[in-house]
């Protein structure tokens, strides 16, 4: 558990040990452009992530305590993890363990912050609290999840070759998002059904250090999944999905200890799949410039190009790129934790994303996450943005017509 | 492993008591805490002048700026750390330093591996990142006016996106580092062998006193403009190489370069560091190259990701030296390439076409050493005929205590003068023994370079005691007089420069 399940790691790379605290990674390496919200923000060395190797190094070899300003610090970042992407720190053999490793090991810092008696922060520790007994961090009730569904879906069948994992913030909040995926999938004529129970991911859970409940949630999900026999779980949340699959089948793997053998996709790997079978033509039309934004917890899984490939597909509608994108993009701001716990910082952070937005001159930003369109959103709204804010999947379901 | 699972450190309890070498810093919280009686008065009085946000007195940003992360060593832990945004915020902290007889440590990325930027009796670390404005750029006379904490990386960013066809000399630092702090103590760049070290690209400075006035130099004491230096007394010089002990800049004109159509880069290996320190010498004087810089074979290693100790076989070359062409047409790099094959195989040196390097560079694992993130180093200008020399009698040295010769060198001001640097980066940041054992390796080497002629540059605290005893009595006398006349209550950046 903790730090500790990274003792190895932290031996034979020496990821915290050997940072010299240089700050290449507050800027996008060679375009030099800022890469890190924590930096911008709050400017001090300790938001580097080289500040944040060095305090866990302080913290590891008993130099320092834990005290509130650290964990404010290692709390006051969205783990979009774009900065240790530009660490150029290299063995031998070409890796980059600071690329590799770091997140996980600020993720398992956290871990000991609350271990410590220091973390979450107190609006997280509130939605974890929660997510254990309703299995949602939105102080929502979970007989209320399925409130969304639309009418004509009410009757989905118990077993199907795909669950839609629908995830709580489209649940409760971005509701258009999850009815766009259900009229999608039924347009196109999926065999898909939705968990009957379905909980929590857990990934702000994870992020946020409070790994008993998000083990619990995890393994309740994945026992359920098992019991449907679906081949394919498909979700139009990047969290959900990185979660799915990564953290349930690698990194957190031995907290949860159960296995599953079915396929993850996010919805856009399979909306991009169909249209290159040709099962999936776009007939209506999207009118619009738009801009994509890449969800940090997609680059965590390098999946770049089927949302683009989607957008692409899609009659009419033109795409242009923001300078930072695919995995040097610009964090929306909510991740991590950071939109309970720092909220002013997570919506300056996706300001600061709109305000790159309309660089391009685009009408439109595009994300295929609900919670980076949540935090874009409140952003626009905050700012008096034009920019219109939309999910992939919304904005297919818009040029259909559903 | 935590230590403070369940209690929150106070103010004494910052570092754990039992480490012997802590004791020194608790000694001077003590001191500092004992004059700065008003503390709660200094901390409003700072948040009056930058605002709540940019002062911090947390426990997390006084760790961070206490220690110089790559010498790994503990100096003293600052009181405040203060993130001015304009020349008058400076002006209004250092009137309150001279007030409150409070220390003021200028910061932008502490990356001086000789701890020139961190407290060593507590004060104010005023770091300058926020200061980060370019404020202009004259393509006519090539310069930029820049702000006292713009880094490599962002200068580098401004001219691509808007002026493409001018670049600036940058330094094998990393791009997060500042420009001013590395020109202001004799930085050597990757044009030094065209035109010296850093100091010679700044024109003009902005200077908040550290009674603080704000003073001008250069064309700007005069004029507008940020041209150049004067044609009068040259009152730059009480700033430069002062280690932030004399005043803080604030802005400063500096050169820029044409970005020449044509760049290639070689690489010339030679068995023997005194073959390869003579082609260098002859190349420098054909006056064919923008820059020359020579890697030992260790520190090459551990450039590439190599875990140190390795075995050197007898085939690996001893020096390589990476040399520099730019020109404006082909003609004019086929003319220089066929000066630089003439003498390299006149030497029988082996030498290769590379890969042009992106300035500024993240030098992939030379910050990390034996990836352990911890590095001292000792160098110095000198005759270039001496380099072989240094570098023979070093080499002994490093291997009485039981380490590999980690050398670095460079050609300045078209061969008028050498540098070299001797690295050592072998213990774990943690392992405070060994670090002293290090130590003592580099106070000899530094004995040695000053036998040679050399003269010690960006000395850290215990070279720069060293160096100023070997210094002519007189003008040190002057030196220590010009201190005390422009900082009367010793508040700047005191210890550093042996001052």
């Amino acid at each position: 558990m903790g730090i500790d399940r990274y003792k190895k790691i932290l031996e034979e790379f020496n990821v915290v040990e050997r940072c010299g605290k240089c700050g290449t990674c507050g800027t996008i390496y060679q375009n030099w452009r800022s890469i890190c919200p924590a930096v911008e923000e709050y400017g001090f060395e300790s938001y580097f992530l080289g500040g944040k190797n060095l305090l866990t190094w302080g913290l590891l070899h008993d130099l320092i305590q834990w005290d509130n300003s650290i964990r404010d610090v290692l709390y006051a970042c969205t783990l979009c993890g774009h900065c240790a992407n530009q660490c150029q720190m290299a063995e031998a053999d070409g890796s980059r363990p600071m690329k590799l490793f770091a997140m996980n090991i600020l993720e398992a810092m956290r871990y000991e912050a609350v271990r410590a008696g220091f973390g979450p922060m107190p609006k997280q520790k509130m939605f974890g609290d929660h997510t254990s007994k309703e299995h949602n961090p939105y102080l929502e009730r979970h007989k209320d999840r399925l409130n969304w569904l639309p009418k004509d879906l009410k009757t989905l069948p118990k077993k199907a070759e795909i669950i839609y994992y629908v995830g709580c913030t489209s649940s409760y909040r971005e509701k258009n998002i999850a009815i766009a995926t259900a009229k999608l999938f039924k347009h196109i004529g999926l065999d898909f059904t939705i968990l009957p129970d379905e909980w929590c991911c857990g990934s702000p859970l994870f992020r946020t250090g409070q790994w008993e409940t998000a083990a619990q949630v995890s393994k309740h999900n994945i026992e359920l999944m098992n019991q449907t026999g679906a081949k394919a779980l498909a979700t139009s949340c990047a969290g959900c999905y990185r979660t799915w699959k990564v953290d349930y089948k690698d990194t957190y793997s031995d907290l949860i200890d159960t296995n599953y053998n079915f396929d993850v996709l996010h919805t856009t790997e399979l909306l991009a799949d169909l249209m290159k079978k040709g099962e999936l033509e776009v007939e209506g039309e999207f009118k619009k410039k738009v801009t994509y934004h890449d969800p940090c917890h997609l680059a965590h899984c390098e999946l770049y190009d089927p949302p683009r490939y989607v957008l692409q597909n899609i009659p009419k509608l033109e795409l242009v790129e923001m300078e930072r994108n695919r995995e040097n993009a610009w964090c929306c701001g909510a991740g991590g934790g950071v939109k309970s716990g720092f909220p002013e910082f997570s919506l300056k952070t996706a300001i600061r994303r709109l305000a790159e937005a309309e660089e391009t001159e685009g009408e439109a930003i595009v994300t295929p996450c609900p919670f980076c369109a949540r935090n874009l959103h409140d952003a626009a709204e905050k700012a008096k943005s034009k920019m219109e804010v939309y999910d992939v999947v919304e904005v297919l379901a818009k040029a259909i017509k559903l | 492993m935590f230590v403070g699972d369940s209690a929150e450190g106070g103010e004494g309890n910052l570092y754990v008591s039992h480490k012997q070498d802590f004791d020194k810093i608790c000694m001077y919280n003590y001191w500092s805490g004992c004059r700065l009686m008003n503390r709660k008065k200094i901390h409003d009085e700072l948040i009056a002048i930058v605002g709540s946000k940019w002062v911090s007195n947390r426990k997390a940003e006084l760790f961070l700026y206490s220690w110089d992360f790559l010498t790994t060593e503990p100096i003293g832990k600052p009181d405040f750390v203060v993130m001015p945004k304009e020349t008058e915020e400076v002006q209004a902290i250092v009137r309150l330093a001279n007030q409150e007889r409070i220390h003021i440590i200028p910061y932008v990325k502490g990356l001086s591996v000789g701890g020139l930027a961190n407290p060593n009796e507590g004060g104010v670390v005023l770091d300058m990142k926020r200061m980060n404005k370019i404020l202009e750029v004259e393509e006519d006379n090539m310069y930029a006016v820049i702000e006292g904490g713009v880094t490599q990386a962002q200068l580098k960013r401004y001219l691509n996106k808007y002026y493409p066809e001018l670049r600036f000399s940058y330094t094998w630092a990393p791009p997060g580092t500042g420009i001013l702090p590395g020109l202001l103590n004799y930085g050597m760049y990757d044009l030094s062998l065209r035109y010296g070290s850093g100091d010679r690209l700044i024109n003009a400075i902005e200077v908040v006193l550290p009674t603080g006035e704000i003073a001008y130099f250069g064309s700007r004491m005069f004029s507008s403009n940020w041209l150049c230096k004067n044609p009068v007394p040259d009152l730059m010089g009480l700033f430069i190489g002062w280690q932030g002990t004399t005043g803080i800049i604030t802005k400063a004109g500096i050169q820029l370069f044409n970005n020449f159509l044509h760049q290639k880069t070689y690489i010339v290996e030679t068995k023997t560091v005194e073959l390869g320190f003579d082609i260098q010498n002859q190349i420098a004087k054909a006056d064919i190259a923008d820059d020359i810089t020579g890697e030992n074979f260790f520190w090459a290693k551990a450039g590439e990701g190599y875990k140190l100790p390795i075995k050197k076989k007898t085939e690996d070359p001893e020096l390589t030296t990476t040399i520099t062409l730019t020109a404006n047409t082909s003609k004019e790099m086929e003319a220089k390439e066929e000066i630089l094959t003439n003498f390299c195989e006149r030497a029988e040196a082996h030498f290769a076409l590379m890969e042009n390097i992106q300035m500024p560079v993240q030098v992939i694992n030379d910050w990390d050493g034996a990836k352990a993130g911890s590095m001292q180093w000792i160098g110095a200008y000198m005759p270039n005929r001496y380099l072989a020399k240094s570098y023979r009698k070093s080499e002994k040295i490093y291997e009485k205590y039981g380490y590999s010769i980690q050398a670095y060198n460079r050609l300045m001001g078209n061969g008028h003068y050498g540098i070299i640097r001797f690295n050592a980066c072998f213990w774990k940041k943690h392992d405070f023994d060994e670090r002293k054992k290090v130590n003592s390796m580099l106070r000899e080497i530094a004995k040695v370079l000053l036998e040679s002629n050399g003269i010690l540059y960006k000395p850290p605290m215990w070279a720069a005691e060293i160096l100023l005893k070997r210094g002519n009595p007189a003008a040190v006398k002057l030196m220590r007089k010009i201190k005390n006349l422009l900082d009367p209550n010793r508040i700047m950046n005191p210890g550093k420069l042996g001052l």
